[in-house]
């Protein structure tokens, strides 16, 4: 009997370890579209220009499209837009190219939130860099400074989550008798008190071993 | 991260405008400190055309800047209101000097020293996404500006003169420029909810 509940529990602790290790992995998004968003957020938003047909008496047109980071847009257009036959198309043209920019991002964008959760601590704190500083003299060094002290960040999670992991892991597997106790108290699954527990306990762990890196 | 939420908060509307402007180039907004001085340059320039022709010059036109002072967009807010103000001045550009004098007020926020091209100017994001707003829409006419709110509201005005069948190719990319901003907004919103939706199914799974 006693051996029954023994693997029960450890049938349950591993199914909960593997959950809980899929939930924390850190998935890469695609580098290239990853570093587009860098780039946009960088920017200041996403800006497209493309040139207009030239009409009578106008040799340079083009027209241009601000999307700001708070979801603002400025359409740009010369005076004699209309003119050509050509514009409308164009500017259609134009605007499916942003389109296309908004699903690249969303594309590099992870499943998994704990991932998801590192990408936008990453440009967040990328995007104040990058606003706070200029691409000239010493700002410039100050960019890349932070820069790399967010890319230093981003190579943080795989090996320390696993390591914090591991040392939770190991925490639980000390007090798992009390979690267990605690959570018949409150009325919770074994498996929910457990989770609830793992997960607060390893994003402390997370937090600590970021700050530390940073 | 104040800056942060308050780009959030801007989250809640959005503010589509569509603007005529010639001779447009690719060219990205440069530092911080020259973009401030760019757009009291253009300030100046402005405002000069309309100024009395006994009246002094802006010290900004007279000179080419080296510095920009708090005090310089404390008169340039002044001349802009004053100008409003005059019966004579034309009703098209008197939604130009109300920017102007708007701006300048909220310039003052972060124009608190001296700004000189010579000299970095760092500013948070908030301001930054401020800044480049004022900077990119300058002293151009808006001629359709759609503002969304979050609860629903939408607001369409169009500049008198481009309500004709003869704008339909503008009316159609100002559309288009609402969609952008839509699909923006989506794509946010589906972010965020990715992440609680996830986070919150992986608590209570």
């Amino acid at each position: 009997m006693m051996r029954a509940l023994g693997r029960w529990l450890r049938h349950r602790l591993m199914a909960e370890r593997a959950t809980l290790v899929d939930a924390f992995r850190v998935r890469l998004p695609d580098p290239a579209s990853y570093a587009r968003l860098r780039q946009v957020y960088a920017d200041g938003g996403v800006v497209q220009v493309c040139p207009l047909e030239p009409t009578p008496g106008v040799a340079q047109r083009s027209a241009r499209v601000l999307l700001q980071l708070d979801g603002d847009v400025m359409l740009s257009v010369p005076r004699d837009f209309g003119a050509h036959a050509q514009d409308a198309a164009l500017v259609t043209r134009l605007q499916s190219a942003v389109g296309a920019e908004l699903q690249t991002l969303q594309s590099s964008l992870p499943y998994n939130y704990a991932a998801l959760l590192a990408v936008i601590l990453r440009v967040v704190l990328l995007g104040m860099g990058a606003f706070g500083a200029t691409s000239s003299g010493d700002a410039l060094v100050d960019w890349r400074q932070t820069l790399a002290r967010i890319d230093g960040l981003w190579q943080v999670p795989p090996a320390t989550i696993m390591a914090a992991l591991a040392a939770v892991w190991h925490t639980v597997g000390i007090a798992w008798p009390f979690l267990l106790t605690a959570s018949a108290a409150v009325g919770f699954s074994f498996g929910r008190a457990l989770r609830l527990g793992l997960m607060s306990g390893g994003r402390g762990i997370i937090a600590l071993a970021l700050r530390s890196r940073h | 991260m104040a800056d942060f939420f308050v780009i959030a908060r801007n989250l809640l509307t959005l503010e589509i405008n569509t603007v005529l402007k010639d001779g447009m180039s690719s060219q990205k907004m440069p530092d911080l400190e020259d973009a401030v001085i760019d757009v009291m340059e253009e300030y100046c320039r402005f405002l000069c055309q309309y100024l009395p022709a006994d009246a002094p010059d802006l010290p900004f036109v007279a000179t080419p800047p080296d510095a920009l002072t708090p005090d310089g967009l404390t008169r340039l807010r002044t001349i802009a209101l004053n100008l409003r103000q005059q019966s004579s001045t034309r009703e098209d550009i008197k939604p130009i000097l109300s920017r102007i004098q708007r701006n300048c007020d909220q310039m003052k926020d972060f124009v608190i020293a001296p700004v000189s091209r010579a000299k970095t100017l760092r500013l948070p994001a908030e301001q930054a996404i401020l800044l480049r707003k004022i900077w990119e829409i300058g002293t151009e006419t808006v001629v359709m500006q759609t503002v969304v709110q979050i609860d629903g509201d939408v607001v369409t005005r169009i500049q008198p003169g481009h309500q004709t069948t003869a704008d339909t190719a503008l009316h159609a990319a100002h559309r288009q420029s609402v969609e952008v901003s839509f699909r923006y907004w989506q794509f946010l919103v589906d972010t965020l909810s990715r992440f609680a939706g996830a986070m919150v199914r992986d608590l209570l799974r």
